[in-house]
């Protein structure tokens, strides 16, 4: 079952991947989704528009990103947005 | 040296988003100035401007892959560079390495940083979009030409304001001439209706509410336009080898600066660019048939300007013919004198000199043979293509048949 944070950030790389969001499941990799890193960077400043945040610990990030699945980036999100305070 | 074959040319502007419109309105006297439809008006005084009408940038670049990195601006250049290659009849082997993109502009990408801005401090938001940087820099109009067309030699943007279209086909002339290339896309290409540029311009107090009306008595200053024009500049030997078509010759150029003032004009730096023209293309004045002059429809630029012809030319200054096409396609800035290069190559293929639209009555400062209100025929043999910027940037070009 995909939490809330998922669904919207399958919505997103779904869009900037260019492909449907159905095709797209939470626990597939983030560069296995097909999004290039043009779209990676639209992609990031979504997330930031969306939750209003600044994504912080840029490399940590961009870890996920490379490596993680769309499952990772999204609990490593919900961590920012617990501990958010409005900036 | 190399004489200079011009091959192609593309233009969009308030007149047309192709060569042929543009030739076909500015011969007609057709006059692209309108109220303001790219923002709410009432943010400005002056309402007026010359805009590219009817822009579906859907039809021209991909959404995903290309616009999010291309400004206004830059999209008026990628379309007019297209449209001049493909006149040209370029294939992408010429291209490539034996090529090189020159591009001038003033402002670059203005209305991105407008944009921008107001998000920043009118919406008070916390970041800007990602390709921000890539938008704005003033040499991207040449870096997208470049990777469009799979350019690989040199490419670089040119500016000094409302000269930079006249200094890139100069630069491109030299570029030639210094082996570094066989063809140079050359022209310029400006988006300065946006209302941040606007309110600049209007701080200036030289714009008019209603028309440019060049070398007219009871003129009011300067229209803003927006667009892009792109001329192909070519040895004469490359172009005849491949059997283009010779649409003109660009026979000389001159380059000179005031030195005196940032906005104020004096006659000698406009007269030394032209008289300069005329010794690098080897004629005497009396050749020149019709001068596109920079006309801006100020006060000062305009009786500047006819002192300035009246010093070069001497007896012949009230027999060639002059006129300012700013009054129909509006002052396009950077891009100035590639659209009005683009006017020149008009007169001299359908051999007419295209009219000073919106002329009311004489002023008797401004006391030469401008063509006024409708295009003139005549025998059109050596044309010459005047811009003299703000901070007293001359260039001075001119054609030939």
């Amino acid at each position: 079952m995909s939490t809330e944070i998922e669904k919207t950030l399958i919505e997103m790389i779904a869009k900037h991947a260019e492909v449907k969001p159905e095709s797209l499941s939470a626990s597939m990799p983030v560069k296995e989704t097909g999004i290039d890193s043009l779209g990676t960077a639209e992609l990031m400043f979504d997330i930031e528009e969306h939750y209003n945040i600044v994504l912080d610990n840029a490399s940590e990030l961009q870890e996920r990103f490379e490596l993680g699945t769309i499952k990772d980036l999204a609990k490593r999100l919900e961590q920012q947005l617990e501990c958010e305070v409005e900036v | 040296m190399h004489r200079v074959a011009v091959t192609g040319v593309g233009c969009i502007t308030a007149l047309g988003d192709n060569y042929q419109q543009f030739s076909k309105n500015v011969l007609e006297g057709y006059c692209g100035v309108a109220p303001v439809t790219l923002f709410d008006k009432s943010l400005v005084i002056s309402q007026q401007v010359a805009e590219v009408k009817n822009f579906i940038v859907e039809n021209h670049f991909d959404v995903r892959k290309q616009l999010p990195f291309l400004d206004r601006f830059a999209q008026f250049a990628l379309v007019s560079a297209r449209e001049a290659v493909s006149h040209a009849g370029l294939t992408d082997q010429v291209l490539s390495e034996s090529s090189s993109v020159v591009y001038g502009t003033g402002i670059g990408g203005q209305t991105t940083q407008d944009e921008g801005y107001w998000r920043l401090y009118g919406e008070k938001a916390k970041r800007l979009p990602p390709f921000t940087v890539p938008k704005l820099v003033p040499s991207s109009a040449a870096s997208h030409i470049s990777i469009d067309m799979g350019i690989t030699g040199p490419s670089f943007g040119v500016t000094s304001s409302c000269a930079s279209a006249g200094h890139a086909l100069c630069v491109g002339v030299m570029m030639l001439n210094s082996g570094q290339c066989d063809v140079a896309i050359c022209g310029g290409s400006e988006a300065p209706i946006n209302v941040g540029t606007v309110k600049a311009w209007e701080g200036m107090r030289v714009l008019s509410n209603d028309q440019c009306r060049p070398f007219s008595a009871g003129r009011g200053g300067v229209i803003l336009g927006e667009g892009a024009a792109t001329l192909i500049l070519e040895t004469y030997e490359h172009a005849e080898k491949r059997g283009a078509t010779i649409l003109a010759e660009l026979v000389g150029f001159g380059m000179s600066s005031d030195a005196n003032h940032v906005v104020a004009p004096i006659v000698h730096g406009p007269a030394s660019a032209m008289s300069k023209a005329l010794d690098n293309a080897g004629i005497v004045p009396e050749k020149i048939d019709y001068i596109n002059a920079h006309g801006s429809g100020t006060q000062q630029n305009d009786v500047t300007e006819t002192a300035a012809i009246h010093s070069v030319f001497g007896k012949h200054a009230t027999n060639l013919a002059i006129s300012s096409t700013k009054a129909m396609h509006g002052h396009t800035l950077g891009a100035a004198s590639g659209v009005e290069a683009a006017a020149c190559l008009s007169a001299l293929e359908h051999q007419v000199a295209p009219p000073t639209v919106n002329f009311q009555s004489a002023d008797p400062e401004c006391d030469l043979n401008y063509v006024v209100n409708c295009a003139q025929p005549m025998k059109v043999e050596y044309v010459m293509n005047n811009s003299f910027a703000f901070g007293g940037l001359n260039t001075s070009i001119i054609f030939r048949r």
